[in-house]
């Protein structure tokens, strides 16, 4: 052991005398202090789940190792864990006809991620109504920002209030930002609002997408599990062949920021637009990309042209969207 | 002997260990509470770079694990730097000026705005506690969670980080040469700027981002 160390493990300082009754009191304050920090702080930092980790060991108990970054929260919205199937077709409902059930319903899209304090405040009885209803209603809120939609529906006007205040005490740049004031929520609840808000964010996003090809034309192949009509085996198709002649203008279904141009062997040219939340959106087989890595890019801006390069048996377009990396049928989310 | 007199010499006479886990663990909120904005930034900041990136997800892991790093590393500088103020106070300036060193210097800037970082988090988690107990936040109840949690971080600003700022200064330890903590600087130096920043609630109550 070290020497300063030592000496200090070892020093006997001396002892709070035992004075005046108040001076007690501050020492009694202190240790209750002491106590409340040392439970925040081993319940909320990695250090102090790695001393709990230890004490577990110390003690016999069998523990696994504690995830030491999921004590960081990320800047981004969460994107969700899993693709969320909505309903081809759902009822428009009226603003100010949508009440709790349609809570209720927005709930039962986002699956098992609902955390229980948002749960309890959407737990609601009556009928089911459709998710897109439950959306509609998000937007009868009239916020003109839906993510804060989403937020207000989640979070609750005092607690997003709370947080925006204790973000602009710090002094944030933006603070009504989800991406900002996120980080003043408490713990508990800004994983929880993050999984629900980034869920809900990535079916709005999903939902605004377009179409890459203007004008008819046949789908030659769906998504899903098929014959590939090159390799013959039974193979999962992750997008939808688009059958159209060679030069056909693909177009952006919505904004967003081209993730990657580049070229290979299966995919020929391909275009990757990154929508945001978590939706991606690729297309393969091109003869030109128009755009470039990094470009900024608005709903209906010409991507690329369409082509036959690649692993490709004739001219068509494949479309592929993503969620949160998992590749979803592109024809569910086609508007009408 | 009462039992009161036995348990109250009994704490007394243990504080500095408990005083010292307590300081130790107010640190490691502060640090936490920078590294959790350090990540980001790190992570934004790889992203600029044009690099390839084989996984648009490697910046943000980048980071994560870069803060982690910094945060341990933090909190082992904290424990380290604690346990060395140990030593007889200084008695006056000229006392101090012969045991000044990088670290004597270094110890109490960083541990002000990690300290208080730490403060302002048991004063949020305070604030939250309250507010789950109260029976709605609309009106005078907002200002009851508010003010308790600002009250805490008082509290805690006082009789947890102060007297571990007056060690740091006062008991600081004679250095062997005045480089001395040369190497924990650029983690000090990280995580109190971000402390100072994201930690300590003073840039919007003074008028904006600084």
């Amino acid at each position: 052991m070290s020497r300063p160390l030592h000496d200090f493990l070892s020093e006997r300082r001396p002892s709070r005398p035992n004075g005046p009754t108040s001076r007690r009191r501050l020492g009694l304050l202190d240790l209750l202090l002491v106590a409340a920090v040392g439970l925040v702080g081993l319940g909320r930092t990695p250090a102090g789940a790695l001393v709990g980790y230890v004490g577990d060991r110390v003690r016999g108990e069998a523990t696994e190792m504690p995830s030491l970054t999921s004590f960081f929260s990320h800047g981004m919205v969460a994107a969700p864990e899993a693709p969320v199937q909505l309903p081809p077709q759902a009822p428009t409902l009226e603003p100010g006809q949508l009440q709790e059930p349609h809570r209720t319903a927005l709930a039962s899209a986002l699956g098992t991620g609902i955390p229980v304090r948002v749960g309890a405040r959407l737990a609601a009885a009556g009928h089911d109504p459709t998710v897109a209803g439950a959306l509609d209603w998000v937007d009868a809120l009239e916020e003109p920002d839906p993510q804060r939609a989403i937020e207000r529906l989640v979070l609750g006007d005092e607690l997003l209030a709370r947080a925006v205040g204790r973000a602009r005490a710090a002094g944030q740049a933006d603070p009504e930002a989800y991406e900002v004031h996120r980080l003043y929520l408490p713990g508990d609840v800004r994983t929880d609002a993050d999984k629900v808000v980034g869920t809900a964010m990535a079916l709005s996003t999903v939902l605004d997408l377009g179409w890459p090809i203007e004008g008819p034309h046949p789908v030659t192949s769906g998504f899903g599990y098929r014959v590939h009509p090159t390799l013959k085996t039974r193979k999962f198709h992750n997008g939808i062949d688009l059958g159209v002649p060679i030069g056909t203008p693909v177009v952006s279904p919505q904004q967003g920021k081209v993730a990657a141009v580049a070229t290979d062997k299966t995919s020929g040219t391909y275009v990757i637009v990154d929508h945001g939340h978590g939706v991606r959106t690729t297309y393969c087989h091109l003869s030109e990309a128009v755009v470039t890595g990094g470009a900024a890019v608005e709903r209906g801006t010409l991507l690329a042209k369409s082509g036959n390069t690649g692993r490709s048996t004739g001219p068509h377009l494949h479309y592929i969207v993503r969620i949160a990396g998992e590749p979803v049928d592109p024809a569910r989310w086609r508007q009408p | 002997m009462t039992l009161l007199a036995r348990l109250d010499a009994f704490v007394a006479r243990t504080r500095t260990w408990w005083l010292w886990l307590g300081q130790l663990a107010l640190l490691a909120l502060g640090v936490h509470l920078a590294a959790d904005h350090l990540d980001d930034a790190v992570a934004a900041g790889l992203r600029a770079l044009p690099l390839p990136w084989p996984d648009p997800e490697t910046p943000t892991s980048l980071g994560t694990w870069g803060a982690l790093t910094m945060e341990l590393t933090g909190v082992l500088w904290s424990a380290w730097a604690l346990a060395r103020a140990h030593e007889a106070p200084v008695t006056s300036v000229r006392d101090w000026g012969r045991r000044a060193s990088i670290h004597a210097i270094s110890a109490p800037l960083a541990w002000l705005p990690l300290a208080l970082a730490g403060a302002w988090s048991i004063g949020m988690a305070t604030e939250d506690t309250v507010a789950s107990w109260l029976p709605t936040m609309d009106g005078g109840w907002v200002m009851v969670a508010q003010g308790t949690g600002w009250c805490a971080a008082a509290l805690v600003a006082w009789r947890i980080a102060l007297p571990g700022l007056v060690d740091l200064v006062r008991r600081t330890p004679i250095p062997k040469h005045r480089r001395e903590g040369l190497v924990w600087l650029p983690v000090l130096v990280v995580l109190a700027g971000f402390a100072w920043r994201y930690g300590v609630p003073i840039w919007g109550l003074i008028g904006g981002t600084p």
